[in-house]
């Protein structure tokens, strides 16, 4: 690592602990910890909310699927982009109206129970540490490809800066990571676009027939079928990542951070343009590549494609820009694992100990110590996890988080919200079938079973790496069979108090009607 | 129980329920239409591949792109509208609210 590099990333680490201090200076409770007290705007949120989703896959990996594959790598930013609207339309404000700290509040406000809190915390435990676990390995590989650090130094770094944040930050400093980090990330991504562009004289055309030289691919670089070869495949991905994104617990804790539903609708709002207009900076990135390295070069460099961005810096601007690039991808996958490591602490803090565990009736402080310490183990195991798994390959993780949330999450979710007869055996079914639907076809599918790199090396059973088609629509019949055939009865005030609550944010039970939210 | 009876009340409410009507009307009609248009693409890519390689009227972009770059301006618009339409929404709201408390 050169002094430049060393300089860049003191000052990200060093920036991102002065925030971690200041936020660790307020009076700490539990609102405070998970909810930063409901004290973001909109703004800060849709910043934030950017900063949780667009990980080191979208911004390296994209670049590169673009660089290497063309149209198709395209295609697979735009499911990411549509499913926000899943987000606002479906479950955002409702999720807001009804919840306190976690997804199982939203759940257990109509079916309140241990077992229900339980299943809850397991999925947002299971989705979080699935997620996190690729990203720190990914994190370890990707810094020993960028600056030759090893790969146990890279993942201890990011492992321990995560866990301080949380530990002493809580959801503030987590927030202003993530708001940090999508800054860096677009005025980067922005910056380099335009030395891209005013290389090639702001001449799209010229860029364009640059491109079609530095690919092999020629002319079919522009068209569709290099990426994905079965139609289904493709069908499958984008039904995944338009309802994925809907059940991922780090991105529905946030909207406990702002105060009211506009301040909800104005999160989603600016996540989705910073999302978009990140995306067609990556597309110019990705062409940029192919026109200024080369597919050669990145293909020798690193077949997977993800040194793109960073190849393209070094060519723009040399030795300064591509550490600059280096650490924006470094600050990329601190704020990422840092949302990650919030959401399963939540699950195993508030929904376990608080709620099955002491039945809801802990102290404030109990909570707060039991919270800082969960946060502390959830960081230590997910670091020594990864510090062992750097000869796997675990990157069918991040599809199986994506299938689980669409599958598992979204189905119980959205009845809760909407289906007035749905009941809790239904929500179980519902759960588990899709849990277990999407882990057994990832197991039998060519992420695993492959003769050349899988983990069972003999032919996949089932055919599509995502197998969203299949998983979420068995997700959602379970649920529905679930509460056919239980044939528990309606309980009709309960869904009447949600239904107000969810879509009004009155909360019935006060006769006046004043106190709206948990947080008012 | 009082609460119960307080919620099941306020479900009842005609302006509650026009509020409810009014809404997953919108909310209805919007999600099919903005599905609809994102299962388009990769439909049309893996059944019509040569088709959607055609170039456009439009600066003779590929069809498969043109599409492709009007998911981003869907996905704005629809945010867009979702905002517009929760302002009436928000509306109806407070006058349940006001209902509530006289």
């Amino acid at each position: 690592m050169n002094l430049t590099t060393f300089l860049l990333f003191l000052c990200i680490v060093g920036s991102t602990l002065i925030i971690t201090h200041w936020a660790a200076q307020r009076k700490q409770t539990t609102h405070l910890f998970y909810t930063a007290e409901g004290s973001l705007t909109g703004l800060q949120n849709g910043m934030a909310i950017a900063g949780d989703y667009i990980s080191a896959a979208s911004f390296l990996g994209i670049t590169g699927a673009i660089a290497l594959e063309g149209f198709d790598g395209f295609l697979y930013s735009i499911g990411f982009l549509v499913s926000y609207l899943v987000v606002l339309f479906v479950v955002a404000e409702p999720v807001r109206h009804l919840g306190k700290f976690s997804v199982g509040d939203v759940i257990c406000f109509r079916f309140p129970g241990r077992r229900m809190r339980l299943a809850m915390a397991a999925g947002t435990f299971m989705i979080s540490i699935f997620y996190m676990i690729p990203q720190l390995v990914a994190s370890g590989l990707l810094i020993r490809m960028l600056l030759g650090i090893d790969y146990s130094v890279s993942v201890l770094v990011i492992g321990s800066l995560m866990t301080v944040y949380v530990v002493f930050g809580g959801m503030v400093a987590a927030s202003w990571v993530q708001i940090v980090k999508t800054v860096l990330l677009m005025s980067g991504t922005f910056l380099l676009s335009l030395m891209l562009l005013s290389r090639f004289d702001w001449q799209l055309s010229a860029l364009l027939q640059q491109v079609v030289e530095g690919t092999p691919l020629r002319e079919k670089f522009f068209l569709p079928g290099n990426l994905f070869a079965s139609p289904l495949e493709m069908l499958s991905l984008n039904l995944t990542l338009l309802c994925g994104t809907a059940g991922l617990p780090h991105i529905l804790i946030r909207f406990f951070t702002v105060k009211d539903a506009v301040a909800v609708r104005r999160s989603v709002i600016t996540a989705s343009w910073i999302i978009g207009l990140f995306y067609v900076m990556t597309l110019i990135l990705g062409l940029g590549t192919v026109a200024l390295v080369g597919w050669r070069r990145l293909m020798a460099t690193d077949p997977t494609g993800n040194l793109a961005a960073p190849l393209l810096a070094e060519v723009l601007g040399g030795d300064f820009l591509m550490a600059f690039i280096a650490a924006i991808a470094f600050a990329t996958i601190v704020a990422v694992v840092t949302g990650l490591v919030i959401s399963a602490t939540t699950s195993l803090a508030h929904d376990v100990y608080n709620h099955v565990l002491r039945g809801g009736m802990a102290t404030e402080k109990e909570q707060l110590r039991v919270a800082k310490w969960t946060a502390a183990g959830i960081g230590l195991i997910s670091t020594l996890f990864s510090l062992g798994l750097e000869n796997l390959n675990v990157a069918f993780l991040v599809s199986l988080t994506f299938v689980v949330a669409a599958s598992s999450n979204l189905p119980t979710i959205v009845l809760t919200i909407y289906w007035k007869r749905f009941n809790e055996v239904g929500a179980m079914v519902g759960m588990t079938s899709g849990f277990l639907a999407s882990l057994v076809l990832v197991i039998l599918g060519p992420h695993i079973m492959s003769p050349e790199h899988g983990w069972i090396a003999r032919e996949a059973i089932f055919p599509l790496y995502n197998p969203g088609i299949i998983a979420i629509p068995i997700g959602f019949l379970g649920a529905v069979l679930g509460t056919l055939l239980s044939r528990k009865p309606l309980d009709q005030a309960r869904f009447a108090r949600l239904l107000v609550r969810a879509q009004t944010g009155i909360d019935p039970l006060d006769e006046a009607g004043r106190r709206q939210t948990w947080n008012s | 129980m009082a609460g119960k009876t307080q919620a099941e009340m306020m479900a009842e409410m005609a302006l509650f329920r026009l509020l409810i009507r009014r809404k997953y009307r919108f909310l209805v009609r919007a999600i099919a239409c903005f599905m609809a248009f994102y299962f388009i693409l990769p439909v049309s890519i893996g059944l019509f591949p040569h088709w959607m390689s055609l170039p456009s009227p439009f600066w003779d972009l590929p069809w498969g792109w043109l599409f492709a770059f009007a998911q981003l301006v869907m996905t704005w618009f629809f945010a867009w509208l979702y905002w517009r339409k929760s302002k009436s929404f928000d509306r109806l709201v407070e006058e349940i609210r006001q209902g509530i408390r006289q």
